[in-house]
């Protein structure tokens, strides 16, 4: 497991920027974790689908498998521990979860594990506050998650596509869906040769997200034909789905994406007894060689890109998605979908979703996909993988967008995962 | 008066017509028998729970069974729901996958192997590749339990057509087990 860092970015960013108390933004959780929440359909489904590695976790199985099935949908899921652990944190702080008895008990769990965090490693992990990355899509500013996290990919596939005419209202034309498949591949080659920790290694974020950059990766496309092989740098495992996403706007004027991660679904399937907390699996994150290579002190990249679009100066949205590699393509056809298509926010989200990748031989595409530019996308050379008609594996995406006239906010959210919109 | 008994003769005439005929007794199940999986969701893992840790049925959990490992068995047990990832980490793609359905049942069935299918997955283990799967299976079965919400539109049913095949609807993962337990009438220690 990698040294967990949501615990000091989620205090950093209520202490420099919040309107509430940590305490006062906790107690939901909180209360959710002692009180309980019905467990969703989705949630049920993935339950079953880690079935045997948690209930071989005792921890994990009490919560997740009561009477050792896995939970079922409409069934109250409570994690007491947790909400203990959570209480600790609302009322001393971060360093509690990092020097405390709760850093002995995670350090203690991993090393019973096999794993290696130190003391020394969860007492030395600093939140690091840095600059969005920033380009333009067709006169839309977006900003996304700088490196090592996933924006820079979707800054340059929004600005490659950025070349190509898309027609307004045909999101699944051919021609778009192909523009928009070639124009991801690249950015994920490119993600993969160049992104990494900036505290270790040179991203070249100038020529990456350059106008002139995007043109002449625009240039390669062949508009008759799918490249088969894009120029790629090291290919990662592939990260897991088991991310979440949320936005919110509030009458200040701020705006948040937050996505965060433990990786694969419930992350190494290690609950750390007695504080309710699962271990994460980032480390599979790093490769073996490249710019992400592993070393000590270095962060692992993700594609994980919370993004904000701005019209002029003026917020226009904020959004965000889990999803693992699929994050890139999903931010990118709902950025396309809210811009080229001015779809309302949530028909953008729920509008049939694809995934283009350079390392991947196929074009997944969900089931309602249209036949017809299937029909004429395989006459380009693409091959394709059928998903469900509404299907987790394109993410979660979540989505606020404001009126520029009326400053009103109109939130959408992703049924793929139980996604939710609420007014206060 | 004469007029509203006749009305009430047709009305009982009608319901006679219409009634079902009686349900045929339950098939009866015995092992030793087979556990797979078609379609390699993780949900035959969840069923090895309830069959065999819980019931001790004793079934031989073969994910990926073929014809051949039916030989001395009496029943076969098939947990039905399609996974990308299930099937991409057994190296099969649905046509693969499909054909070794389709051999694997037709074999049972020409060697009087019982067949019960089991979908418990619900709702969220729909999807066209699962229902095509389960056109497939409910036919050659003998027996199917379902979790009900995963046959909120009765597809079970359809797909079994005019054969008539008992389909069971329980509402929890739990029930499962107790409405194969009820057909199944030798148990074996595992």
């Amino acid at each position: 497991m990698a040294v967990p860092g949501t615990v000091a970015g989620l205090a950093l960013a209520v202490e420099r920027y919040g309107t509430k108390s940590l305490a006062e933004v906790m107690a939901p959780a909180i209360r959710l974790a002692r009180d309980g929440f019905v467990a969703s359909p989705t949630l049920a489904g993935i339950v079953a689908d880690s079935f045997e590695e948690l209930a071989a976790n005792a921890p994990l199985a009490s919560v997740f498998c009561p009477d050792g099935l896995p939970v079922e949908a409409g069934a109250t899921v409570k994690n007491p521990d947790l909400a203990t652990t959570l209480e600790k944190i609302a009322r001393y702080g971060p360093d509690v979860f990092y020097r405390g008895g709760i850093a002995e008990a995670i350090v203690a769990e991993s090393a019973a594990n096999g794993g290696f965090l130190s003391r020394s490693d969860l007492a030395g992990y600093r939140a690091i506050l840095r600059e969005p990355v920033r380009g333009k899509y067709r006169g839309v500013t977006v900003l996304s998650g700088p490196p090592p996290v996933g924006g820079t990919p979707v800054i340059e596939a929004l600005q490659i596509l950025d070349r190509f005419r898309v027609r307004k209202g045909r999101p699944l034309a051919p021609e778009t869906v192909h523009a928009v498949a070639e124009s991801l591949k690249r950015a994920y080659a490119d993600y993969h040769a160049f992104v990494a920790d900036p505290g270790f290694v040179a991203v070249p974020l100038d020529r990456l997200l350059s106008r002139a950059y995007a043109k002449r990766r625009a240039k390669e496309v062949d508009r008759n034909r799918m490249t088969a092989k894009v120029v790629a740098g090291e290919v990662p495992r592939d990260p897991g789905p088991s991310t979440t996403s949320l936005v919110v706007a509030d009458r200040h004027g701020n705006l948040v994406s937050l996505t965060q991660t433990i990786s694969d679904f419930f992350g190494a399937k290690v609950m750390v007894a007695g504080t309710g907390i699962i271990l994460n699996n980032e480390m599979k994150n790093f490769s073996a060689r490249g710019v992400n290579a592993m070393a000590p002190g270095k962060r692992m990249r993700t594609l994980i890109a919370p993004t904000v679009l701005l019209r002029g100066s003026k917020p226009f949205a904020v959004l965000g998605t889990p999803g693992g590699p699929r994050i890139s393509a999903t931010t990118v056809l709902l950025v396309s979908n809210l811009v080229d298509h001015d779809m309302p926010v949530q028909e953008a989200i729920e509008a049939p979703r694809y995934y283009a990748r350079d390392t991947e031989k196929d074009l997944a595409v969900e089931s309602r996909f249209p036949k017809e530019t299937r029909e004429a996308l395989a006459s380009l050379g693409y091959t394709f993988q059928e998903m469900k008609d509404y299907d987790l594996f394109f993410g979660g995406a979540q989505a606020i967008v404001i009126d520029r006239r009326t400053g009103n906010r109109a939130g959408g959210a992703d049924p793929r995962r139980d996604g939710t919109v609420s007014g206060y | 008066m004469k007029k509203t008994l006749s009305v009430l003769a047709a009305t009982l005439a009608s319901f006679a017509l219409v009634r079902p005929a009686p349900a045929a007794p339950p098939p009866v199940f015995e092992g030793p028998g087979v556990l797979s999986s078609i379609g390699q969701s993780s949900d035959i893992a969840v069923v090895k729970v309830l069959l065999n840790t819980k019931l001790k049925l004793g079934l031989d959990v073969k994910p990926l069974a073929q014809p051949a490992d039916l030989a001395g068995q009496k029943s076969l047990v098939v947990v039905v729901g399609a996974s990308t990832k299930g099937l991409g980490a057994a190296g099969l793609d649905v046509a693969r996958e499909t054909e070794r359905a389709k051999a694997l049942l037709e074999a049972a069935r020409a060697k009087g192997i019982g067949v019960i299918a089991l979908h418990t997955g619900g709702g969220s283990r729909r999807g066209k590749t699962t229902d095509d799967l389960v056109k497939l299976v409910v036919p050659l079965s003998d027996y199917v339990v379902v979790v009900a919400g995963g046959n909120k539109d009765k597809s079970f049913q359809a797909a079994a057509g005019a054969r008539p095949v008992p389909i069971v609807e329980v509402e929890s993962l739990a029930a499962v087990g107790d409405a194969v337990k009820a057909v199944f009438r030798e148990t074996r220690a595992p």
